[in-house]
């Protein structure tokens, strides 16, 4: 089997200036036609905003990559891009190997679910295989020490319990790629020195990881490379030179 | 465990796809709190059909009986077209924290909200099961045409379906067009009236579209057989909307993204 391995060639991702006419239907019927419609899609073709501008990246196996810049630089873009969830509107995309997928954990987490199912919804919309999440089920619950409320609603946990169970069900099954945007926090302190454990032997365990976040912290403790972003461009990419 | 260790994909073997898991949840959760759960809307179904067709039967002076069995199976089948094209038409827009945030694709979704309205369709069945065995059974050529009659409803549907959403994802104006546009349909489609009421102007129904989707699945429900022009309109029309939609889907699937 191939080697993990992620690889974009100048990808270009922009995204349409939506005015409320060009999603209106009768507009876009009027536009399809009228004679004056191409100086007036021209001129509506040239309201893009450019998200990546001819992005050229490549992530091998062993790569522990943080992506950094300002707001609006371009990173979440990028990682959604390598994730799949955005196409190239240019430029090429490839990708080898499983990908967990983590953005917002807490999304899947339905609040009629109990502990137990949220476990299994969360993990399933990260990536991974229901008959994987069945065969790590008892290991999620013991990590989360929920045991004995695994299967109450949701809805009766506290944020922390919440927090806890996102995390579990995002970090017990290791896949070849991780995409993570900002990391996965635990309120509680007395489960922190754990979780960061977890999270290490998880990220360890990847083959290839990319991260996101404004907080450098965060970047130098799991990451040995960073990759600047502004204005939808790579502006540099060295080692960080103190992990 | 308290350590996350190496792990890599199991043995392939049957494995449940990712939208039966995420639809039969979905269904878990709507009726969780609730005692009789989907039942209730197999009782409210059934007092619609009942009450109403009673009605019906005596405003139309039709016999009672076989009346509310043609309004339970037209109602049944409208029910369930109705719910899958307006679910679609937002399905997108709906869920587009879930698109932009995880691996859940637009088929999934797609396919999540077919198969919740299929078991609420599952729902009602019983009470057209009743019907039919109170009025004693169906001829054999009938029950013959049940079976493809469901298949090619079932299959139009998903094709409209996957068509409304994507373009529900692409023009505000259709999630917002939909469900009135489906009330008006409801009054002017032979389902709580028939067919044969309309006298000469019955001819303009057969360029209702609707009426063919509910009548090649309801007539063999009821005893009758489809008339070859509605099978024909059926049989041509699934082929053309499967191949749109797949058309459609495949374009757009992936850029519709960009459109939520």
């Amino acid at each position: 089997m191939a080697e993990p391995h992620i690889e974009l060639k100048d990808l270009t991702i922009r995204f349409k200036r939506r005015t409320s006419a060009q999603r209106s239907l009768k507009k876009s019927a009027i536009n399809a036609v009228s004679v004056a419609r191409s100086r007036r899609a021209a001129a509506e073709a040239e309201g893009y905003s450019l998200a990546l501008d001819s992005v050229s990246l490549e992530f091998k196996k062993g790569d522990r990559v943080g992506i950094v810049g300002p707001n609006g630089a371009g990173k979440s873009t990028l990682l959604r891009a390598i994730a799949g969830i955005y196409p190239p509107v240019s430029g090429s995309l490839s990708v080898v190997g499983r990908r967990a997928v983590v953005f917002n954990p807490m999304l899947a987490m339905h609040a009629e679910a109990t502990g137990r199912e949220a476990l299994r919804l969360i993990a399933l919309v990260s990536g991974l295989d229901d008959h994987d999440i069945t065969a790590k089920m008892d290991e999620m619950i013991e990590f989360t020490e929920l045991a004995s409320v695994i299967d109450q609603p949701i809805h009766t946990y506290s944020a922390g319990m919440k927090m806890r169970i996102a995390f579990a069900a995002c970090t017990t099954y290791i896949p070849d790629i991780i995409i993570i945007d900002e990391g996965i926090g635990v309120a509680d302190d007395r489960f922190q020195e754990k979780a960061a454990r977890q999270m290490m032997t998880w990220l360890d365990g990847a083959s290839i990881v990319v991260l996101a976040s404004h907080d450098m912290n965060l970047v130098r403790a799991f990451c040995s490379e960073l990759v600047e972003i502004e204005e939808g461009r790579v502006v540099s990419r060295r080692p960080i030179e103190d992990p | 465990m308290s350590e996350a260790e190496p792990s890599r994909p199991r043995p392939r073997v049957w494995r449940s796809p990712v939208w039966a898991v995420l639809a039969w949840h979905e269904i878990r959760f709507r009726y969780r709190r609730s005692t009789l759960g989907p039942w209730w809307i197999t009782i409210a179904t059934a007092i619609f059909v009942v009450f109403v067709g009673t009605v019906y039967a005596r405003l139309l002076q039709q016999p009672v009986l076989s009346m509310v069995l043609y309004i339970s199976a037209g109602f049944i089948l409208w029910q369930f077209f109705s719910a899958c094209l307006s679910d679609a038409s937002s399905l997108f827009h709906m869920n587009r924290e879930l698109l932009l945030n995880t691996q859940t694709t637009p088929l999934m979704l797609l396919l999540r909200t077919f198969s919740f309205n299929l078991f609420i369709l599952a729902h009602n069945f019983p009470i057209y099961l009743v019907l039919v065995a109170i009025t004693g059974g169906l001829a054999l050529s009938s029950l013959a045409m049940i079976l493809p009659g469901l298949l090619l409803f079932l299959a139009s549907t998903f094709a409209l379906m996957t068509i409304f959403a994507i373009f529900g994802a692409r023009f505000m104006d259709v999630p917002a067009m939909v469900p009135p546009v489906l009330q008006v349909m409801f009054l002017i489609t032979p389902i709580m009236w028939r067919l044969e009421f309309l006298a000469d102007f019955a001819t303009y129904q057969y360029l209702n579209p609707l009426h063919h989707i509910i009548a090649v699945a309801r007539d063999p429900m009821v005893g009758s057989i489809p008339t070859t022009l509605t099978l024909g309109i059926m049989a041509t029309s699934t082929v053309i909307l499967a191949w749109f939609a797949w058309s459609v889907y495949a374009k757009n699937h992936q850029r519709l993204i960009y459109w939520l």
